[in-house]
């Protein structure tokens, strides 16, 4: 499925893409809290890295610089109980944008449109989940708990936020009505 | 209760034996015991993510397996996944939480674990016997899995290394 919006494409990976997607993953400040703790895997074992686990990866890209602002990858389906995961990235320059949050929108809508899921969940670490505080605080996601100092990170413990979003209340979200309304006037 | 505090019940580390044992328990189990039997009832399947744990131990009444411990998804985080499935009956359940203490213990002193997890459906017996208080919820998945015809959710706890040590292992020692 492919999301364009005013200023994105929200579109499934291609193998042309992984080489950008190396960069921008080698970015240091993020190699202690993103999936690559024990390093960066070497170029030619990149694609069974970026694929471990996870069952599909949608790139954001940004409709003026045709530049990928970052992804999002739904992993470790559990299709019996209907529910699964998701990770999202945002390349250095593109943080703060609003691109990937965006993009979450996008993936949410094409996650619930064509996987038969209940609930999506993602890990986030306290450092990070501000992204998501307004979501919750409107009800489109919810905080289910604290994995209180879960991850040490560069030596420190830290806590990880875990985040769920259910279909019921993003098929019912007013959030949802502004993006796709949003969406029909991009085209 | 004296017959349960007196009765025989052991445990020895988890061998190849003892996946038979295992299997049948999975399968007793169903959908309940969720990281094993997700994929569905296929020996292989089973079998193949038993294998995986980290390390396992039989619980024994007598000579008798009537239950394994488990511990899985350990890491650089310094954590595990704490895991006790029991025959169905309700003397096994009521004697094996004895034995608890004893594993997290032997955990804890052969590892660098700082904290264990739990899991448990609402509706799962409470296995943890002396411990049950010492382990604090953390997250709570509403409606995660069909179990028994209906959604249950599904608890994450947490018991600290020093906690336990600290707090529960004294109080276990103290004079009654």
């Amino acid at each position: 499925m492919i999301i364009t919006t005013s200023r994105s494409i929200f579109r499934p990976v291609t193998p042309g893409d992984y080489q950008l997607l190396y960069e921008i993953e080698s970015d240091p400040g993020t190699s202690s809290t993103w999936r690559y703790k024990q390093g960066m895997p070497a170029p030619e074992e990149y694609e069974s890295a970026l694929w471990r686990q996870t069952d599909a990866i949608w790139v954001v890209v940004g409709r003026d610089t045709l530049r990928i602002n970052g992804y999002l990858q739904l992993h470790d389906v559990d299709l019996r109980a209907g529910h699964g995961w998701f990770s999202l990235y945002a390349s250095p320059e593109s943080r703060g944008a609003g691109f990937v949050m965006e993009g979450l929108m996008a993936f949410c809508e094409s996650v619930f449109a064509e996987w038969p899921l209940r609930w999506i969940y993602a890990h986030s670490l306290a450092q990070n989940v501000g992204a998501f505080e307004s979501g919750i605080r409107r009800g489109d996601a919810v905080r289910l708990g604290i994995l209180e100092k879960r991850m040490m990170i560069d030596g420190e413990p830290s806590d990880v936020h875990v985040i769920g979003i259910s279909r019921e209340s993003w098929m019912n979200s007013k959030l949802r009505e502004r993006f796709n309304a949003l969406r029909a006037r991009a085209k | 209760m004296d017959s349960v505090a007196h009765e025989d019940v052991s445990w020895r580390l988890f061998d190849n034996e003892d996946l038979v044992f295992a299997y049948e328990l999975a399968a007793v189990h169903g959908a309940r015991w969720w990281n094993v039997t997700k994929n569905g009832s296929s020996p292989e399947s089973m079998i193949s993510l038993i294998s995986r744990f980290a390390a396992g131990v039989t619980i024994l009444r007598g000579q008798t397996p009537i239950g394994i411990g488990t511990l899985s998804d350990t890491g650089s985080a310094g954590t595990g996944l704490f895991d006790i499935r029991v025959v169905d009956d309700e003397h096994s359940r009521e004697i094996v939480g004895r034995i608890v203490p004893e594993l997290i213990q032997s955990v804890f002193a052969v590892s660098d674990i700082r904290a264990l997890y739990h899991e448990r459906f609402e509706n799962d017996p409470r296995l943890l016997g002396p411990t049950e208080p010492y382990w604090r919820t953390q997250v709570i998945f509403p409606s995660y899995a069909l179990i028994e015809g209906r959604y249950e959710s599904l608890e994450q706890r947490v018991l600290w290394r020093d906690e336990f040590q600290e707090v529960f292992l004294p109080l276990l020692d103290a004079p009654k």
